[in-house]
């Protein structure tokens, strides 16, 4: 017999949002992952943020897996995650790191919590008799914990832990604990673990503006709170209910300011980096802070660049603008007291040249991200470097791939990533693991296989209920077993009632699947508790017994229980109430089941061919790193060769990469690739068919034919083209030029500026402003984003210019600079050579003059508040990145969105950045927004470990409650395709019907809203089943029992 | 404001060294300068950009430099390094070089009652924290005429006397 290969395991090391990420995408394929976390909790810094932009909601479930969503335990993620194929072991620690790529050796360090949380039942009687209150971190110290406390008060299961700092040992909680877990004598546990690859995703920590000197100058009261706390105080599970309300004295807070770059952009504490997330997350608050605290709340932002790069984020700031939110451009040196205890800023106004001091009720200071000191350690293990800042960002084209091979880096310890390059690069990084998996010899944990269950639809319905008595806590629990038992016995449907002690246990589990085995019931309930974590081993049991997965049903009886338990009043009556109301529980699942239809599963088979629309850097990368993993590709690219964009344009970046040498080598790996095949000349035209078998229509401009692929997901990666203009007289003087032109020009040496003595480059043009405001070939158009690029790319031509010409002066006008993360050192080594940056307003534009051929121009300089005229030897103008022309017919071919600047739509800008609403279809790279090249590698990257996930199961299975279609009474108004969120709705003209596809069916039950005539169903949700489940509740007879 | 006088390379006569130049205009140096409460203010930010492009003409003829009381915040607070207080310091140097006649009228405020900023403000903020009133100089007569004559045995009050005489 063969040796048995080892299952394919990956370390997470950190488990807040870019390490669950990861650490989902690999488990979904089938490898095991062990998620670890420094702290006693996952989630990082999302667990404490209720609300992100655009939307201002929460929307974290959204990282979970959207098809064979029941194979996962799909749960609120703010709660917890829950997968059979990861391990989270929060408060553990890596100590250590031996071995190489493919076969690493780590040793962890569990940290002691006191308190076995596996068998805490969570209701904190412990916490009630705690003597202990310090400051609760969660909370950012705006309300108490004590010495034992839940670390997210909204977790579950609950996680407890004592603080051995805080800790009296005065034993008073042993005493009282029920379930006799806690040992404030246990150790820290060591282990040895072996992995195949490991990823890094530590994250980071954000500025805390009372650990830093400095920072005493602002934070001179309690109502200057950090961004994050202003988020716990905003919240509705936080400090005020959701009221604004000030920390030092509980009064409503009107009048709000925000200070942003707290903590970063700041040369003198080693923290030249710009943080990337703060001025979305200012933005987002004072927006909130209006909804919330209503329209009388001011709110003003002092800031130095408004840095909105993002997709979108310009329009989320144009919102704001129109809202009432007030901009100052000041870095203000200090809040002051006031001896009302209001706090006051004075300002500088430089148009009206004069200072302006202001009261508010409270001051937010937007801290940024700054990395933990301990990564230099875990940096030290791996014997790889930390940068001067102390993170982890790579100095090649892939964000994820560090030098050492096997080690892996996502989210912002690669560099201070927002929440959508956080869940890119957590995908890309589980993608790298997953090449590096796939050259192993490994095998992945497949499915259990099980036998066919027994659902007979044509039976009687007969149920079988099991109750777990859950240890010893049934006997001192007011809830009547017996009397439960009785009443339900005498329920028509009801075929057994079996009570069994601790289900959750192994032997608990054998006892349960004999008594099912023996069973004739078709029909199962599980009174047991956190139905979450014990869901899909109790599904398995009952599927091996001969359950159909549909009509089984698993309820949390504990929560009754432990009520019953420690109700101090327990009176007879008090008692009957209990078993009363598990009792109705009970009587509801049994009336649903009675009703519910046997649903079945389909299993579909899947293509294992994927589509690359696009053969610019982004989809050779996405085609190259398929093809790697044994996946046939089909690369279809609409001009004659492959590289796109940057192959022919950009020979050297900022940041020493030279992508035109890059894309020749990988178009030569392209074409020797025995698993890819290039369509060159070749246009999609028309798509059909869902996830795992599409067929798309290309058509060859050059053979004049059409080709027919069948794929069974697509990616697509069309690029961007450079934006055009007819503003600042461009094309009326061979001295104004774009960045590109200069670039190719100073490159090709076309260009001389060596004698040039003024040089003046324009930001933004035809950028960031509404769009009726920018005309262009006498047509009204413009970009109402930020291009992302331009920024960067103006820096680096002028610092080229710079070498050629030190004694020229050059301008550079910009609106707000755009250096964000650890671009921020190139806009601050420009500074240093000399170039000069004057920023303008969409009021004080500046203007340009031809006189003799030559542009003269004429600029205010805000901060002496006068304007400049100066003629220059060259003008020249970043006009942006406009989306391919061609996104609008691919996106209708393929059926997907296109938004109003022609890029693709995503399913969700944070959560999942690279997937559409669709299922099976995925974009990479400037079809989905302007990004530079490392971004659109991680995406490209992230893109095809989507791709791969479904690709290389095999088949996938269709959820049991997905919609279907009444034929009869639908009349094919097609209401139900136009509102399907998913895409899963089309209508067949050959067969003249609604067609549900049942793998992207979401079950969100929008169709049943839409539709006129009732003939869009959620199989297992009919009407009947819901109004019996609310008669049950209803009902006041409760049969069983009154009887007893 | 004329550009085509200006000189691009002034920052290395007065103050040369790259801190002046990683500048990126954030405002925290004048936004809580006491001195930016004189009249005219002190603005050290504006101070540096004039130094940056080269201004020369605008910088003699500019004595808020002289306005400054050397507290030093803007050199705690500046984000870039920029040093601001050493960069004033510099200006001086630099006018005083540039001008031998030069008299900053600075000193004849600090000749006419002690201080180059009016310190006597902010009464009602002190009561209100329950501190005493202010003694200054100006309110001991004696004292001042003792120090007016100190300032006087100094060369460059001496030399210029006809500025410092008594109304």
């Amino acid at each position: 017999m063969a040796e048995k290969k080892p299952t394919g395991t990956i370390l997470v090391a950190g488990a807040g949002v870019s390490g669950i990420k990861a650490a989902i995408e690999l488990a979904e394929i089938g490898y095991k992952v062990l998620l670890t976390d420094a702290s006693p909790q996952i989630g990082g810094i999302l667990a404490k943020l209720d609300n992100q932009f655009p939307s201002d909601h929460c929307g974290m479930c959204r990282m979970l897996p959207m098809v064979g969503r029941e194979y996962a335990s799909q749960y609120c993620m703010r709660k917890g995650l829950y997968h059979e194929n990861i391990e989270i072991l929060p408060f553990t620690q890596v100590k250590s790191v031996e071995g190489d790529a493919g076969n690493f050796t780590i040793e962890l360090l569990q940290k002691a919590r006191y308190i076995d949380t596996d068998r805490c039942n969570g209701l904190g009687e412990c916490i009630s008799v705690c003597p202990v209150e310090v400051a609760d971190e969660f909370n950012h110290g705006l309300t108490q914990r004590k010495a034992v406390y839940k670390p997210v008060p909204h977790s579950t299961p609950q996680m407890l832990l004592v603080d051995m700092d805080a800790c009296t040992r005065c034993g008073e909680c042993v005493k009282v604990c029920p379930t006799n877990v806690i040992n404030l004598d246990a150790q820290d546990e060591t282990s040895n673990r072996q992995v195949h690859a490991v990823i890094l995703a530590s994250g980071v920590k954000l500025y805390n503006l009372r650990e830093f000197e400095d920072a005493k100058s602002w934070a001179v009261s309690p109502d200057v709170v950090s961004s994050l706390a202003f988020e716990r105080i905003i919240s509705g599970t936080g400090t005020f209910d959701g009221k604004i309300k000030r920390p030092s004295d509980g009064k409503i807070a009107k009048r709000l300011a925000w200070i942003q770059c707290m903590g970063s952009r700041n040369r003198r504490q080693n923290r030249d980096y710009c943080s990337s997330i703060c001025c979305m997350f200012a933005l987002k608050e004072a927006v909130l802070a209006k909804e919330k605290g209503g329209d009388d709340v001011e709110t003003t932002i002092f800031y130095m660049d408004m840095r909105t790069f993002g997709k979108d984020f310009y329009r989320y700031y144009e919102r704001a603008v129109d809202i009432g939110v007030k901009f100052v451009r000041c870095r203000v040196q200090a809040v002051m007291l006031n001896p009302d205890t209001s706090l006051s800023m004075r300002h500088y106004d430089s148009q009206d040249e004069e200072f302006i001091v202001a009261d508010y009720d409270m001051v937010v200071l937007a801290t940024g991200q700054i990395p933990y000191e301990t990564h230099k350690d875990l940096a030290d293990l791996l014997h790889i470097k930390v940068n001067a800042q102390g993170l982890l960002p790579t100095e090649t084209y892939d964000k994820v791939k560090l030098t050492k091979p096997g080690v892996f880096v996502c989210g912002s310890l690669m560099g201070l990533t927002d929440l959508s390059e956080a869940m890119s690069s957590g995908i890309a990084a589980a993608g790298q693991a997953s090449r590096l998996l796939a050259g192993l010899d490994v095998t992945i944990i497949e499915e259990e296989a099980v036998p066919e269950p027994r659902a007979k639809d044509r039976e009687d319905p007969l149920v079988s209920v099991v109750l777990c008595k859950c240890s010893d806590k049934v006997e001192k629990s007011s809830v009547d077993f017996g009397a439960l038992e009785k009443g339900l016995k005498k329920l028509m449907a009801v075929g057994e009632v079996n009570i069994i002690d601790m289900v959750c246990s192994d032997e608990g589990k054998e006892t349960v699947l004999d008594l099912l085995k023996k069973s004739k019931c078709n029909r199962l309930v599980i009174g047991a508790c956190h139905p979450f974590i014990y869901r899909n081993a109790l599904k398995n049991l009952a599927k091996k017994a001969g359950f159909a997965a549909s009509l089984f049903e698993i309820i949390d009886l504990s929560s009754i229980v432990h009520k019953g338990f420690f109700e101090p009043n327990r009176s007879e009556s008090g008692a009957k109430d209990q078993t009363r109301e598990a009792y109705n529980e009970l009587f509801a699942i049994i009336e649903n089941l009675k009703l519910k239809p046997a649903l079945h599963v389909e299993t579909l088979p899947i293509n294992q061919t994927a589509l690359v629309v696009g053969g610019g850097i982004a989809g050779m990368h996405a085609s190259f790193s398929l093809a790697q993993r044994g996946v046939q590709v089909h690369l279809v690219e609409r001009s004659d060769k492959l590289g796109g964009y940057a192959s022919t344009h950009v020979n050297h970046t900022i940041d020493g990469l030279e992508p035109v040498s890059m894309a020749k080598d990988l178009a030569i790996k392209i074409l020797e690739h025995k698993n890819i095949t290039l369509h060159k000349n070749c246009e999609v035209a028309a798509t059909q068919g869902s996830l795992g078998a599409f067929e798309t229509k290309i058509k060859d401009n050059e053979n004049q034919e059409n080709i027919y692929l069948q794929h069974g997901a697509a990616i697509i990666a069309t690029g961007g083209v450079e934006g055009k203009t007819a503003e600042y007289e461009y094309g009326n003087s061979d001295l104004i030029l774009t960045q590109a032109q200069l670039k190719t020009g100073l490159d090709t040496g076309e260009i001389d500026v060596s004698e040039a003595e003024t040089i003046v480059m324009i930001q933004c043009v035809g950028s960031r402003e509404k769009q009726e405001n920018v005309k262009q070939d006498g047509q009204k158009q413009g970009r109402e984003y930020c291009s992302r690029i331009c920024c960067v790319g103006a820096i680096a031509n002028a610092m080229t210019i710079r070498q050629k010409n030190p004694e020229a002066r050059i301008f550079i006008l910009y609106r707000d600079m755009m250096t964000y993360g650890f671009a921020e050192q190139y806009y601050t080594q420009a500074r240093e050579e000399g170039i000069i940056f004057v920023s303008y307003t969409l009021d004080t534009k500046p203007r340009v003059a031809l006189v003799d051929g030559k542009p003269v121009m004429t600029f205010l300089e805000p901060v002496l508040n006068s304007e400049i005229e100066i003629p220059a030897d060259f003008l020249i103008l970043s006009t942006g990145v406009d989306a391919e022309t061609s996104n609008r017919d691919i996106g209708k071919a393929f059926n997907l969105p296109v938004n109003q600047d022609g890029f693709f739509v995503e399913a969700d800008s944070k959560w999942r950045p690279v997937e559409f609403m669709k299922v099976g279809l995925y974009v990479a790279g400037t079809a989905h927004s302007p990004m530079t090249l490392k971004d659109a590698i991680l995406q490209a990257e992230a893109a095809a470990q989507k791709t791969y996930a479904y690709l290389s199961g095999r088949k996938i299975h269709t959820a049991h409650a997905i919609s279907r279609v009444h034929d009869a009474i639908c009349v094919r108004c097609q209401r139900c395709v136009d509102i399907c969120p998913y895409g899963a709705r089309s209508y067949d003209e050959v067969l003249d019907r609604i067609i549900v596809d049942g793998a992207t069916c979401q079950a969100c039950g929008m169709c049943g809203v839409a539709c006129q005539n009732n003939a869009a169903e959620i199989m297992g949700f009919s009407d009947k089943q819901i109004m019996a489940v609310i008669d049950a509740k209803m009902s006041k007879n409760t049969i069983g029992l009154a009887a007893q | 404001m004329d550009f085509s006088e200006s000189d691009k390379d002034l920052w290395k006569a007065i103050y040369n060294t790259k801190d002046l130049l990683h500048c990126f205009n954030c405002s925290t140096c004048l936004s809580g300068c006491p001195a930016s409460h004189g009249n005219p203010p002190l603005l050290v930010r504006n101070l540096a950009r004039m130094v940056v492009y080269g201004l020369e003409d605008d910088l003699l003829d500019d004595d808020t430099a002289w306005a400054c009381v050397s507290c030093s915040r803007c050199e705690e607070m500046c984000p870039m390094d920029v040093k601001p207080f050493e960069m004033i310091l510099s200006i001086r140097k630099w006018q005083s070089a540039n001008d031998e006649t030069r008299v900053p009228p600075s000193i004849v405020e600090i000749y006419k009652r002690g201080y180059t900023q009016s310190v006597g403000t902010n009464t009602e903020l002190r009561e209100s924290l329950g501190l005493p009133e202010l003694q200054t100089i100006t309110k001991m007569p004696e004292m001042l005429k003792l120090y007016q004559e100190m300032l006087m045995k100094t060369p460059v009050v001496s030399e210029n006397d006809y500025m410092f005489s008594e109304e």
